[in-house]
């Protein structure tokens, strides 16, 4: 939630609005492009789906409404979850590919802020492909996207659901140990890890992996060299050698550039899988966007579909150093004596039936009027002038006006 | 090279962590004990120096309004906040305690605990299944359990000498504190190069 006061001028939200209407349209039409199909879920949800599905949300994180039978439900918490259960109930057997997107809002009440219990998501699900090469293409309109906002510098942070999970088998943790552990790996904090593994009895190549995954970070081909050169288990390999068919096949789109592995990246969402990433823009301390994939979260809705997908923080997205929004000016505003008002309603329509946007002030209330106008008409009683921020010019007849106004267009 | 902002605690550690600064090669412009600026830039200016106070700095840093921050653990620790912890800087070693008189601990359903850190004090005695009832106090903590304000303290300590000579025990010794080095996760991965030439020079600065 964004409110602006502008100078002179109570200006509740409405360019915050225009912005984010702009970049949800952004990130629509480029979905699109890659054949994605706008879809959208249910704001009120089923308690019991968040409750049943395992590794997913926190209960207390959930916004509960009661209905007038009792039954308990929840504004919608997560979009991935519902779309995989209508998709896993509709076809269990999924044969085709499915591409959706959506822009919608969750609500959860992680924050102090009442305002920040809503939070506007878009996304896009690709369900029935478990190909890198779909990862890649997913990937790939990830950057184009980040590419389309031009926000500056950005970032994409690859890594493997699967590497952290697989160390974890090598080890024998309790539960507490295996949550201090993910937060040392997640901070990447050297320092401690080495306390940590100190601590335990550990076999000599998993020590050795286990206080390099931190460091794995940069660019995928050295990371990937490095990563080699480690004792891997075969499991490990496996995973490492995915990520690394991920990243030559990102090479055919050419935006391996911003591009960096991750190997010790941990994302909360416990249904990831296989890759998973998240994308940073310079000014912004949060993922501006985060996702994997999750072949196994329809598993637990009695089908079995691979799947992938991304949402983008589209709040987070609008925190960025708002710029002089050039929506911000009113194309035309005519001013009317009131024995004008007939003449002052007949330009308006004239021009609105052009899709121009335009309002209608009488003079006498000319002071309360504070937006930038483009194109000022002014009907006074003994004339009439068209006023833009260079010249004024007086006209006699609406054609006149309209050819006034066309000329300077084309002049602009 | 890009304009680094790095967040600062004051207090406690501010000298050490400043001299440490300089024996890796940033130098900055009057920063003296009694100045009382807060923005400070070094002489490359490639660092800008933000001075705040101890437990903001990992909000400075989580936010991104910082890219690096040089503050204790204990403050890390309390504020939970999702960063990279790149380096043990060694210095500001103390550690937290559970503190009291000495028949503190005994035979309590509900332990009353006050400290400057409730987060760590809740997860401490969480992890030991004791239900406990935080009381946040900002200074002085060690009068709590002599008024009888509560039966406890949390706290850091580095000799001990507040605790003995206000007749309070240490009952439990908890985590080691010392000063790191903490990284938004954003700046790492859009300033990589910067940051990554920042901590080797720190770490050498260390070793050396």
């Amino acid at each position: 939630m964004h409110s602006y006061v502008k100078e002179n001028k109570l200006d509740l939200n409405t360019i915050a609005f225009k912005q984010k209407e702009k970049v949800i349209d952004l990130l629509k039409k480029r979905f699109s492009t890659y054949g994605y199909q706008q879809i959208q879920t249910p704001a009120f949800e089923s308690y019991d789906l968040y409750t049943t599905v395992t590794g997913t949300l926190k209960q207390d994180d959930m916004i509960k409404v009661i209905d007038r039978s009792g039954r308990v439900l929840v504004l919608r918490p997560d979009i991935t979850i519902p779309i995989t259960q209508q998709v896993a109930k509709q076809t269990p057997q999924l044969t085709e590919e499915l591409r959706y997107f959506y822009v919608s809002d969750v609500f959860r009440n992680t924050s102090q802020q009442i305002t920040d219990y809503e939070q506007l998501q878009a996304g896009v699900e690709f369900f029935g492909n478990n190909g890198s090469e779909a990862d890649a293409e997913i990937l790939a309109l990830v950057e184009h996207i980040l590419s389309d906002l031009q926000v500056g510098t950005f970032t994409i942070e690859i890594g493997h659901a699967g590497f952290f999970k697989e160390i974890l088998d090598h080890l024998s943790l309790t539960p507490e140990q295996t949550n201090q552990f993910k937060q040392l790996v997640q901070a990447k904090n050297i320092a401690g890890l080495q306390q940590f593994i100190n601590k335990l009895n550990m076999n000599e190549s998993v020590q050795n992996i286990v206080e390099q995954i931190p460091l794995l970070y940069g660019n995928p081909t050295t990371v990937i060299q490095r990563a080699k050169e480690l004792e891997l288990p075969a499991n490990m390999k496996r995973k490492l050698e995915t990520l690394e068919e991920i990243c030559s096949l990102l090479e055919a789109y050419q935006c391996t550039e911003r591009i960096v592995l991750d190997l010790g990246l941990i994302n909360h969402m416990d249904y990831y899988s296989d890759v998973i990433f998240q994308g940073f823009i310079e000014s912004i301390g949060k993922p501006i966007l985060t996702g994997g994939r999750y072949n196994h979260l329809a598993d637990q809705f009695g089908a079995s579909i691979p799947a992938i997908g991304f949402a983008f923080d589209i709040d987070l997205l609008l925190t960025l150093e708002q710029q002089e929004d050039p929506y911000d000016t009113q194309e035309i505003a005519v001013f009317y004596d009131p024995s004008k008002r007939k003449q002052a309603a007949n330009i308006a329509q004239l021009f609105r039936r052009n899709g121009q946007s335009v309002v209608l002030c009488p003079l006498e209330k000319v002071n309360h009027f504070h937006s930038n106008v483009r194109y000022k008409i002014t009907l006074k009683q003994t004339k009439n002038l068209l006023t833009t921020a260079t010249e004024t010019i007086e006209f006699h007849t609406n054609q006149e006006l309209q050819e006034q106004i066309n000329r300077l267009r084309e002049g602009a | 090279m890009a304009l680094m902002t790095v967040a600062l605690a004051k207090g406690r550690t501010s000298n050490s962590s400043i001299k440490l600064l300089q024996s890796a090669g940033f130098h900055f412009d009057d920063i003296e004990d009694n100045t009382r600026k807060l923005v400070f830039y070094d002489k490359e200016r490639k660092v800008k120096l933000i001075s705040v106070k101890a437990v903001d700095v990992p909000t400075y840093v989580e936010k991104g309004a910082a890219d690096i921050g040089i503050v204790g653990k204990d403050n890390i620790l309390e504020a939970q906040s999702d960063l990279y912890e790149l380096l043990d800087l060694n210095f500001g070693q103390c550690k937290f305690v559970v503190a009291g008189l000495n028949s503190s601990l005994q035979q309590r359903s509900r332990l009353t605990v006050a400290s400057k850190y409730p987060v760590v004090a809740q997860n401490h005695f969480q992890r030991k299944g004791i239900p406990i009832e935080t009381i946040k106090l900002n200074g002085s903590v060690e009068l709590a359990p002599l008024i009888g304000m509560a039966d406890v303290i949390v706290d850091i300590v580095e000799t001990g000498r507040t605790l003995r000579e206000n007749g309070l025990t240490v009952l439990e010794e908890l985590d080691h504190i010392s000063t790191r080095l903490i990284v938004n996760k954003a700046s790492f991965a859009t300033k990589t190069d910067t940051i990554e030439d920042f901590v080797t020079k720190l770490k050498k600065a260390l070793e050396g």
